[in-house]
């Protein structure tokens, strides 16, 4: 397999070589006096392209809007606590939260360590270190909370930051104990993965913690939790696609995978895959319903011209269903991403964003972008303010009761409520926390049974 | 070609408050050092060198408008680019046109391998079968060489979802060039 970094550092000589076609002599003077001549200056709308309004005016409108946010989701909290019986109490509470970050200089030959964050104490590394030349990416603690999984390798060629181009070998997933203090206290098990190269492997417990599946080209890896020993599905893939989505029903029986144009249903124990087609690409975000009978994906088809849109579908095919609405507003456009299903599988939250679009062209609105919680059928919406830079694949925390949100500015968490405060577990970027470019996805939080 | 972004930016920081003041020279002084950049990044998401002047044509305008807006003249050229890079993906929407490049016979005369000719040519059909917004993705990551948090401000997404479709884009990419 071709190194994939080597790829993209081709393809980006090969564009810079085609952009340097467009290189051509220009007179700045005339158009300067073109432009200034034939435009006088106007009110500016205020609100495009990128964010850097001036601070009070952008302050204002930012008020307003959160304002408005707050409102309609109290008016939605209220509805909510009317029609809604309460959730079942939780039969586990929140433990650590650990997530894979590059080092800041990549230069030692890896690229990913593991690091335990919480509040008010800096990340703490706890697996990997400066200048092993391993990478540790894709933590995950198992359902009890007692073990972490992660998949490591070791740099082939040139490492960067991109975690997407980055190619290893000597390619493992890797179980170890977790203590009480979120440190890894023993070694229980490490997987090799067949001499050849590839991007590390992102492995996913089973909803029983008894297992552990990852994708390897076409097939599909299911190990075991404890010793290691694995089992191998091949040809469940019709791609070849390892770095799309995989996750588990929740009674353990069936893993879907995303594909282009379809998610693929896995039996576990055998039998011919159920194949549910869906238009565009590979969706994202695949999550199981409370009964296993549904599954919430993204899809990548615009839904009114831009972004992608929440929908759940029976696993049969029948009934897919778009949750998020489209616009309906001239000039507006909603993109709808990052869907994440809750627990107790009854309700999902996705990051809601609008464009907003002039005869001056498209941008995002420097507005927060909500982070939506409804039903499965789309009702009881709750919006839920975020500030702006913290708005980046939400995931419930293991007690259901809070949203983990993982950005390249930090990691960070924040209650149901509308209005309610954010936690900050880690800075990112900035130099001084973790650096999170690459990896503010590979974020997991420990369940911890009560 | 590629701009020296830092040390160029910081000693325009004078000519953007001269040029938002209505200062026509410190303009032309803006035009000068980002004009060139701008249209690069337009031609890879236009396929076309005069739509990619049009585009770029069309966002000084809106720059000399909304020039007193930008808060941080360190943040100049990744927004001078974005507006340029809007301006591009609007007006190929709005074309709905697809850039087919052909082999021309008459060009096998300049010397250049054979297979590198062909090759660029790959890449530009490649280019052209995607969507406008797709290409202005690659154009600004890596002819702009603007970084994930750049490119979730310019394109209007998460960071997160702007690395998760740069990947699914450079995998795609990589089977239609059949690189592997």
């Amino acid at each position: 397999m071709t190194d994939r970094l080597d790829f993209e550092t081709r393809l980006e000589e090969r564009l810079r070589a085609r952009a340097d076609l467009a290189s051509r002599p220009f007179e700045a003077a005339a158009i300067a006096r073109q432009v200034v001549a034939g435009q006088g200056r106007r009110a500016r709308l205020g609100w495009l392209e990128w964010p850097t309004t001036r601070l009070a005016f952008r302050g204002l409108a930012v008020a307003l809007l959160l304002a408005m946010a707050l409102l309609g989701a109290a008016i939605g909290i209220g509805a909510l606590l009317r029609e809604r019986p309460p959730l079942p109490t939780s039969v586990v509470s929140n433990g650590w939260i650990a997530i894979s970050a590059n080092p800041w200089n990549v230069g030692g030959g890896e690229n990913g360590d593991i690091y335990i964050v919480s509040e008010g104490n800096p990340p703490r590394r706890v697996i990997g270190a400066d200048g092993d030349e391993v990478a540790q990416a894709c933590p995950r603690f198992s359902p009890d909370g007692g073990r972490l999984v992660y998949g490591e390798g070791r740099a082939t060629g040139t490492v960067t930051t991109f975690r997407g181009g980055w190619t290893v070998g000597d390619r493992a997933i890797v179980i170890v104990g977790v203590s009480e203090h979120g440190d890894p206290w023993a070694p229980l098990a490490r997987v090799a993965i067949p001499a050849g190269q590839g991007p590390v492997v992102c492995p996913e417990w089973s909803p029983t913690g008894q297992h552990v599946a990852f994708r390897l080209g076409a097939a599909l890896w299911i190990a075991d939790g404890v010793s290691g020993a694995t089992r191998v599905l091949p040809d469940v893939s019709a791609f070849g696609r390892e770095d799309n989505d995989l996750e588990w029903s929740r009674d353990g029986s069936m893993i879907a995978v995303a594909e282009p144009g379809q998610i693929r249903i896995i039996h576990v124990d055998g039998g011919a895959p159920t194949v549910i087609a869906v238009e565009g690409g590979p969706p994202r975000s695949l999550g199981w319903t409370a009964d296993d009978r549904r599954i919430v994906y993204v899809s990548v088809v615009p839904v009114d011209g831009y972004g992608s849109g929440v929908h759940v579908v029976a696993i049969d095919g029948a009934n897919d269903t778009l949750l998020t609405p489209v616009a309906n507003e001239p000039g507006f456009h909603f993109t709808f991403d990052e869907a994440s299903v809750s627990p107790d599988g009854t309700r999902v939250a996705y990051r809601h964003g609008i464009n907003q679009c002039t005869t001056d062209g498209c941008g995002s609105r420097p507005a927060p972008e909500p982070i939506v919680i409804a039903d499965l059928d789309g009702s009881s919406r709750i919006d839920v303010p975020v500030p702006d830079d913290l708005v980046s694949s939400p995931r419930w925390s293991p007690d259901g009761k809070r949203l983990l949100l993982s950005s390249i500015v930090g990691i960070s968490s924040i209650g149901l409520e509308p209005g309610s405060p954010v936690v900050v577990y880690a800075n990112g970027t900035l130099g001084r926390g973790l650096n999170l470019e690459w990896s503010a996805s590979e974020v997991t939080w420990q369940p911890v049974p009560r | 070609m590629t701009i020296s972004v830092a040390a160029m930016d910081d000693s325009l920081a004078g000519a953007v408050a001269l040029a938002a003041a209505g200062n026509e020279a410190a303009f032309t002084r803006i035009i000068t050092a980002h004009h060139d950049d701008m249209t690069r990044v337009c031609f890879v998401i236009c396929g076309d060198l005069d739509i990619a002047d049009e585009a770029v044509q069309a966002a000084w305008p809106i720059v000399w408008r909304k020039l007193d807006s930008l808060r941080d003249p360190d943040r100049l050229r990744p927004w001078l680019v974005s507006i340029a890079a809007n301006e591009a993906r609007q007006l190929m929407r709005r074309r709905r046109r697809r850039t087919v490049v052909e082999l021309s016979v008459g060009d096998t005369t300049t010397g250049v391998d054979p297979a590198v000719r062909v090759g660029d040519l790959d890449l530009a059909n490649a280019l052209a079968r995607l969507d406008p917004d797709d290409r202005a993705l690659l154009a600004l990551r890596y002819v702009a060489g603007f970084d994930s948090t750049e490119l979730a401000r310019a394109t209007g997404r998460s960071p997160s979802g702007t690395r998760a479709r740069l990947a699914r884009l450079l995998d795609r990419l990589r089977m239609e060039l059949s690189d592997d």
